[in-house]
């Protein structure tokens, strides 16, 4: 086991493309600090994001500019109802010339996709693309192809117009390590926005990190020190969203349908090392855990009629279970 | 000799041998009482003499039953008597009858097989009387007898007895276990007490974890838990924030507000942190900082003591004082 506090100081040295990468692409997004935060943790932490948000907060180039921070190839696709699996993984085209057939990469072949209202397209898209993010690998026809590393989905939600969509199944949103639900931009945030795009030239993002450089952090985000004391603490949180009543909460019971899965439990400790590592910290402590909970857990909390039925929210769960099970 | 002479002989020798063979086999009923009343259960015993070699087939039960004499159980075959030549057989039937009058029981017809012969051989007949019962028309007419009710000895009572004695032992061990757990529980229930104030809780707690010798034992993290944990007790009574569900930051943000940035604010602020790094990051502080940390959370336990309290304590004898005097000897 590494000492902590060589770990912190290799950590304080492989971190400092972190405030590169912050700064370069605050220079073309205005505010929305949680959600870049989120990309990084997802980045590090080698996890798939899902954004809810109305449209024009600034999704699809947050994503564009992380990519072109980084140096790594980018791919949008727009889901839409006619969207088929073969226009995302690729297919197999019969060349004329070398008689043939020659395999033609989809979309999906790039570090960083941004998978565009996801729920617009059926499922048979979806799980194509949900495959693609769990196997990272793509079999076209008797080929498999293993996908780029770093490799990040970042998939959006359209909260709004939900009529004629194909809401992702329990089973495929909890594949996402994180879901964000972004919000509007404050008055000033605004303000700033509006001056920068009314300029003559919008910013430009450069590259300032190799994606060596980030499979590399990988590697010392999963070294970053997880306590047992850290690692009961995210079991009780897990816990108490699938047995509310052992954590004094025999309210919540008829609130939740089904609780976290233990993949919750995995991705909130990738999560929060993610977060310490962003923090230039060699070891989490509870605030780490705290900051990335509800975006690890609030797709992974099933509400019930009930719940529903009173506008109760998982966030509301979540607050209710984080104010009640015990820091260590 | 002549040819037709072995043949008369050997014809002979055949017929005594089969006599011999018939004679073997013998079948005998016996109906005891012959004389019953009607229901009454008699039995009928039947006993079979036969070469021991080959099997017998007895009668079934409709062999013997009839119209009127029915079977109440049909006894298995008991082998009284084997040598290498007979075996002896008994059944005993359970039979009764519902009529008055005789009647016969026909002869019960046995097989004996061996060797792919079989030799049939039957019982004689036997005939059982049934009386009737005698009712008196002059008497009047009693209801049915009620269930019989058997007195109860100390038999039946002595399990009870027993479990109700290994009950007893149970619960006076369970209680003996809880009184001697109580003075262990009673530390950690000072916080439970409604009438203890939080600060006497706080003193009492931290003076408690200062002889326990947690770090001089090498239990540097749980040394800094407990020591945290009664800080946060004392932050959740005396200043009535979930600081047990909280984090430093949180508490801090909101003891800040109430402290309005004090000193001994930013001094639990540190006791705090310096825990978290033992707590989660494997941190070995020297010594003087075990002891810094614990005097630390005394002093601010003693600055964060309400008015009213601090009052009272300055009209009777202090405990801050002899607690004082403690921490010197420490």
């Amino acid at each position: 086991m590494m000492d902590i506090k060589e770990l912190n100081e290799r950590i304080q040295q492989e971190s400092v493309f972190i405030n590169a990468l912050t700064k370069e692409m605050q220079k073309v997004i205005v505010g929305q600090k949680d959600m870049l935060d989120r990309l990084m943790i997802a980045l590090l932490a080698d996890g798939h994001i899902l954004l809810e948000g109305v449209p024009g907060l600034a999704k699809t180039l947050a994503i564009k500019s992380l990519s072109m921070a980084i140096k790594a190839r980018f791919s949008r696709i727009q889901f839409t109802p006619d969207l088929l699996p073969a226009d995302l993984i690729g297919t197999m085209i019969y060349s004329q010339k070398s008689e043939e057939f020659l395999v033609r990469k989809g979309p999906v072949f790039a570090n960083f996709i941004l998978a565009d209202e996801i729920n617009r397209a059926p499922a048979k898209v979806q799980s194509a693309l949900l495959e693609a993010m769990q196997e990272r690998q793509i079999t076209i026809g008797d080929h498999s192809f293993a996908l780029e590393e770093p490799f990040l989905v970042m998939a959006t939600e359209n909260p709004l117009e939900q009529e004629g969509t194909y809401p992702l199944p329990e089973a495929q949103v909890d594949r996402f390590m994180l879901k964000v639900i972004i919000g509007y931009p404050g008055r000033e945030e605004e303000k700033r926005i509006l001056r920068q795009n009314m300029q003559q030239e919008f910013p430009v993002t450069s590259p300032v990190v190799e994606p060596a450089d980030i499979i590399k952090a990988r590697k010392v985000v999963r070294d970053v020190y997880l306590d047992e004391k850290i690692e009961n603490y995210i079991t009780d949180i897990v816990f108490a969203t699938r047995f509310p009543d052992q954590f004094k909460l025999p309210s919540l019971s008829p609130l939740i349908s089904y609780g976290g899965s233990p993949r919750a439990s995995i991705n909130m400790a990738l999560a929060s090392k993610a977060y310490a590592f962003i923090r230039q910290r060699g070891y989490v402590i509870p605030e780490d855990v705290r900051a990335i909970c509800h975006d690890v857990l609030r797709h992974r909390i099933g509400l019930t009629y009930e719940a529903e039925a009173e506008n109760i929210t998982t966030e509301d769960i979540i607050n209710d279970i984080l104010n009640k099970v015990e820091v260590p | 000799m002549r040819p037709a002479s072995y043949i008369i002989i050997g014809c002979l020798c055949l017929c005594l041998f089969k006599g011999q063979k018939l004679l073997a086999q013998h079948a005998r009923i016996e109906l005891f009482p012959e004389e019953i009343v009607m229901g009454q259960h008699g039995r009928l015993i039947i006993e079979i003499e036969a070469p021991s070699e080959g099997t017998v087939i007895l009668p079934g039960i409709n062999d013997i039953e009839t119209v009127d004499i029915e079977m109440i159980r049909y006894g298995a075959p008991d082998t009284l008597h084997k040598d290498g030549q007979l075996v002896s057989l008994r059944q005993n039937h359970v039979i009764t009858a519902w009529k008055e009058g005789y009647f016969p029981l026909t002869p019960l017809v046995f097989k004996h097989i061996a060797k792919g012969d079989t030799t049939i051989f039957e019982s004689r007949a036997a005939l059982l009387k049934v009386q009737g019962v005698d009712v008196d028309m002059a008497e009047q007419y009693k209801d049915i007898r009620p269930i019989m009710r058997i007195p109860i000895g100390l038999r039946e009572l002595i399990p009870w007895l027993l479990l109700i004695l290994g009950l007893a032992l149970l619960l006076f061990f369970l209680f003996r276990w809880l009184r001697n757990r109580k003075p262990a529980e009673a530390e950690e229930s000072i916080w439970e007490k409604p009438d203890v104030p939080a600060h006497i809780a706080a003193i009492s707690s931290l003076e408690t974890l200062r002889r326990k010798q947690l770090w001089q034992a090498g239990k540097t993290k749980q040394y800094h838990s407990e020591l945290t944990t009664i800080l946060r007790l004392y932050m959740h009574k005396r200043f009535d924030i979930n600081a047990l569900e909280m984090t430093t930051s949180e508490i801090m943000q909101l003891l800040d507000r109430k402290l309005d940035k004090q000193s001994h604010g930013v001094k639990a602020r540190e006791i705090l942190e310096m825990a978290d790094l033992v707590k989660f990051a494997k941190h070995q502080p020297g010594p003087e900082k075990h002891e810094w940390a614990l005097e630390t959370a005394l002093d601010f336990v003693r600055n964060t003591i309400p008015a009213y309290h601090a009052d009272e304590q300055a009209g009777h004898a202090s405990f801050a004082e002899p607690l004082k005097k403690n921490t010197d000897a420490g």
